[in-house]
């Protein structure tokens, strides 16, 4: 199992993999600064992954990165942005599964792998997330397809299924 | 009040015009209202049409370039806003206005002079959202205006301004008229006429009116805070300092899915009069058609989110939206077997209305199987923003809504203005719309499962979509010779002497048994109803004597023509234009517009309060 923390805009907190039923250590309390220290915050939960709903808006991530959990899980925490995806293209193999994680930087975008499951709608201020297998060696094409401005038919990024 | 024997224009006060170009604007009768906003919605239609056709034309070739990206978005910004709020709804509303009283027995609407007032709005409005082209910055957000692409950051030229500002005066046009025609459907039905012997088309214009009550107002303050944000920096939908851009996306849907049955169930009216008429029957199960109406706008409030399914609700939202989505196929279908029902073992005659009723029967059922396809959400997220989506909207409302709009122009044109349409043209016109739609929308279908998104003003020939583009830019062309065949129908047809007899089509409803076209006060003696249907079994009791001949002699009571709804309405307007300025930093000229906006618009109100009515 794979814990990402959420530091809430403060230093980063590393996530932390154990194996399952295993116990996780409390990593050290992330830190931020220009604020004054005014109390402890005690008993709030720490932001789980798998639930977008429940993470504060925005926090999740800020930069778009690939993570490879095991042999057939990823995690792209990809950003939209005008008039870009980032990763613009990721390369995976047969049979994995992909969680997507997508934030907007600007405006209301779309992430939609033409011809699959995944359309999912970029909110500026929240994350959004779309699990995927794909079974089919491919190249996928990824559109916007939620208008966003002059160059919105411009905005494609690529899934290469190998 | 005075008693007559004789033609209404004496009971105009001396200092108005009683013809003439002039006398259209004092004018407070429900007919003439009614044919503005006819006439209003169709030069609208040209404008809206025209557009499609530039889209289309753009989307011609790979690699066109006949338009950059901003003068396409503005064109299909444009063209969304006008279809639906310029020319669907006010079709609808002319109808409203054209028919609602002489359904139901009645003389004039309960507020005629507000009605007046609610058209002048309108007009104004439209224009307003026209004059951003002078501008050089028409709205370029799309019809939903999702925040926060319309935000001022993304969106500095005033074309948002102008966008919601018109988007708000004609949501306050449609408000007060709905009032306007709930309160005449509910107080002004000729006596006997129980809420279970009204035509149809009443039945769905009120509950219409419903949907308009309960539903306008959210977008009413959506618009305001958008303008808020716009003008004033607010930050209603700014993520960056805690607002939400979902909060557009539920408020906007919260008003825009009632508003597809808005624009939807006064069609279903028309078809279910239209109908009965040509096949000699009554509507099969009258009672059923009314309840599904009510069943349908019900749970038309309970579905917006549907509109979102891949913004991340989450299964459990997804899952209920999806349910009722479905749910409202029961009622709808329902509907659809008992017109087809309705028809069977009918002694049908083909005639151009009933053409254009059998044509919204396809294309609506065409349409709402792929809008219960799209209540799955699994299937709803490969289609999502695609082309598949726009073939689905543009099924029911053209080929629907729009379909039946013509069907009841053709139907009601003897009744209204005395001529009948030419029914050669009718049918070419019918025959090469019914091809024209069916070619473009179902390429739209194709073009969405090839992956190809909304709102692409440009391709690629690798992406194998030219076919089906070409297909749909032919289909749309085709549409425009159909449309030009329509006006060219209503221009001949105006120049042919008034002539019509009172009941053409030999049809049910009360509009029926007054001449064609109907004096000003309506009816001479207001009808005793006793049944569903009354004329029409009035006709099997005494024959053709149920056709009411003018030698009555009873009160008419009708209100004066009034300069106060336009010079109002003309006041109202100097208010958006004050804001507009406010928003391009004209301070001094924007405050000066609105006090002066104001002012006047208060002085007028109080001017026409204390005007006398009669």
């Amino acid at each position: 199992m794979h814990y990402p923390f959420e530091s809430n805009t403060g230093s980063n907190v590393t996530t932390i993999s154990v194996d399952y039923n295993t116990k996780a250590t409390k990593p050290t309390e992330p830190t931020r600064n220009g604020y004054t220290f005014e109390a402890t915050v005690v008993g709030t939960k720490l932001a789980k992954v798998n639930n977008p709903e429940c993470v504060p808006p925005g926090s999740l991530y800020d930069e778009a990165r690939i993570e490879k959990l095991d042999d057939d899980t990823y995690q792209v925490f990809s950003v939209a942005k005008m008039w870009q995806f980032d990763p613009a293209a990721i390369e995976i193999p047969i049979g994995s599964q992909v969680d997507f994680f997508l934030i907007s930087k600007d405006v209301v975008h779309g992430l939609n792998i033409a011809g699959t499951n995944v359309n999912m709608m970029a909110v500026p201020g929240a994350v959004n997330k779309f699990s995927y297998t794909f079974r089919k060696k491919c190249i996928f094409t990824v559109v916007c397809n939620e208008y966003c401005g002059s160059q919105h038919q411009a905005m494609v990024g690529q899934v290469v299924v190998k | 009040m005075s008693s007559a024997s004789v033609s209404a224009s004496q009971h105009k006060a001396p200092n108005y015009p009683a013809s003439g170009l002039l006398s259209w604007l004092v004018t407070v009768d429900h007919k003439r209202i009614g044919v503005l906003y006819l006439l209003s919605a169709l030069v609208f239609m040209i404008f809206g049409g025209i557009e499609s056709l530039m889209i289309r034309t753009q989307l011609w070739s790979p690699f066109n370039d006949l338009y950059t990206g901003m003068t396409y978005n503005q064109i299909f910004t444009m063209h969304g806003t006008t279809m639906i709020f310029l020319v669907v709804m006010p079709l609808n509303a002319a109808f409203f206005n054209l028919l609602i009283p002489l359904q139901i027995g009645a003389r004039d609407v309960a507020f005629p002079r507000l009605n007046a007032f609610t058209y002048w709005i309108f007009l104004f409005g439209g224009i307003l959202l026209h004059v951003s082209f002078f501008f050089g910055s028409m709205p370029d957000v799309g019809w939903f205006g999702y925040a926060n692409i319309s935000s001022k950051t993304y969106l500095p030229t005033v074309g948002g301004d102008f966008w919601g500002l018109s988007l708000q005066i004609l949501g306050l046009s449609t408000l007060v008229a709905s009032f306007n025609f709930f309160v005449t459907i509910v107080n002004m039905r000729a006596p006997g006429m129980t809420f279970m012997r009204m035509p149809l088309f009443t039945w769905t214009a009120l509950i219409t009116q419903v949907l308009i009550i309960l539903s306008f107002p959210v977008i009413t303050v959506g618009l305001a805070m958008l303008m808020f944000d716009r003008t004033f920096g607010t930050n209603f939908f700014n993520p960056a300092y805690g607002g939400d851009v979902l909060l557009w996306q539920h408020i906007f849907w919260v008003f825009g899915h009632p508003e597809v049955y808005i624009l939807i169930l006064p069609p279903f009216g028309y078809v279910s009069e239209i109908l009965p008429t040509f096949s000699r029957k009554t509507i099969f199960g009258y009672a059923v058609m009314v309840f599904s109406t009510c069943a349908i706008a019900f749970l038309g409030f309970t579905v917006w989110a549907h509109h979102m399914f891949t913004v991340g609700m989450g299964a459990w939202a997804n899952a209920i939206f999806a349910t009722a989505t479905m749910a409202i196929a029961i009622p709808t279908g329902v509907k659809i077997f008992n017109w087809l029902f309705t028809m069977w073992n009918g002694s049908i005659s083909v005639r151009v209305p009933w053409l254009y009723a059998v044509g919204f029967i396809l294309m609506f059922t065409i349409g709402g199987v792929t809008g219960v396809m799209h209540a799955s959400v699994p299937v709803d997220t490969q289609h999502q923003d695609s082309y598949f989506v726009v073939g689905h909207f543009h099924y029911v409302l053209i080929g629907g809504a729009l379909m039946g709009i013509i069907g009841a122009v053709y139907y009601w044109y003897p009744k209204l203005f005395g001529r009948m349409l030419n029914e050669k043209i009718g049918v070419w016109q019918f025959v090469l719309l019914l091809i024209g739609m069916n070619i473009t929308f179902m390429s739209f279908h194709f073009l969405g499962l090839e992956g190809m998104p909304r709102r692409y003003y440009t391709y690629t020939p690798d992406q194998a979509i030219t076919f089906w583009n070409r297909a749909a830019t032919v289909g749309a062309y085709i549409q425009a010779v159909s449309f030009v065949l329509f006006f060219f129908n209503i221009f001949i047809t105006m120049r042919k002497p008034i002539g019509t007899e009172a009941d053409p089509w030999n049809a049910r409803t009360l509009e029926w048994s007054i001449s064609s076209p109907p004096p000003e006060f309506n009816f001479y003696k207001i009808p005793q109803v006793e049944s569903l249907d009354d004329f029409w079994h009035k006709k099997q009791k005494i024959g053709q004597s149920a056709i009411e001949t003018l030698t009555g002699n009873e009160h008419v009571h009708l209100p004066n023509p009034s300069w106060k709804p336009f010079s109002a309405a003309s006041a109202l307007m100097l208010l958006p234009i004050g804001i507009l300025m406010y928003g391009s930093h004209l301070v001094v000229p924007a405050v000066v517009f609105m006090a002066a906006g104001l002012l006047m618009f208060i002085w007028q109100s109080i001017a026409w309060a204390l005007e006398p009515a009669e």
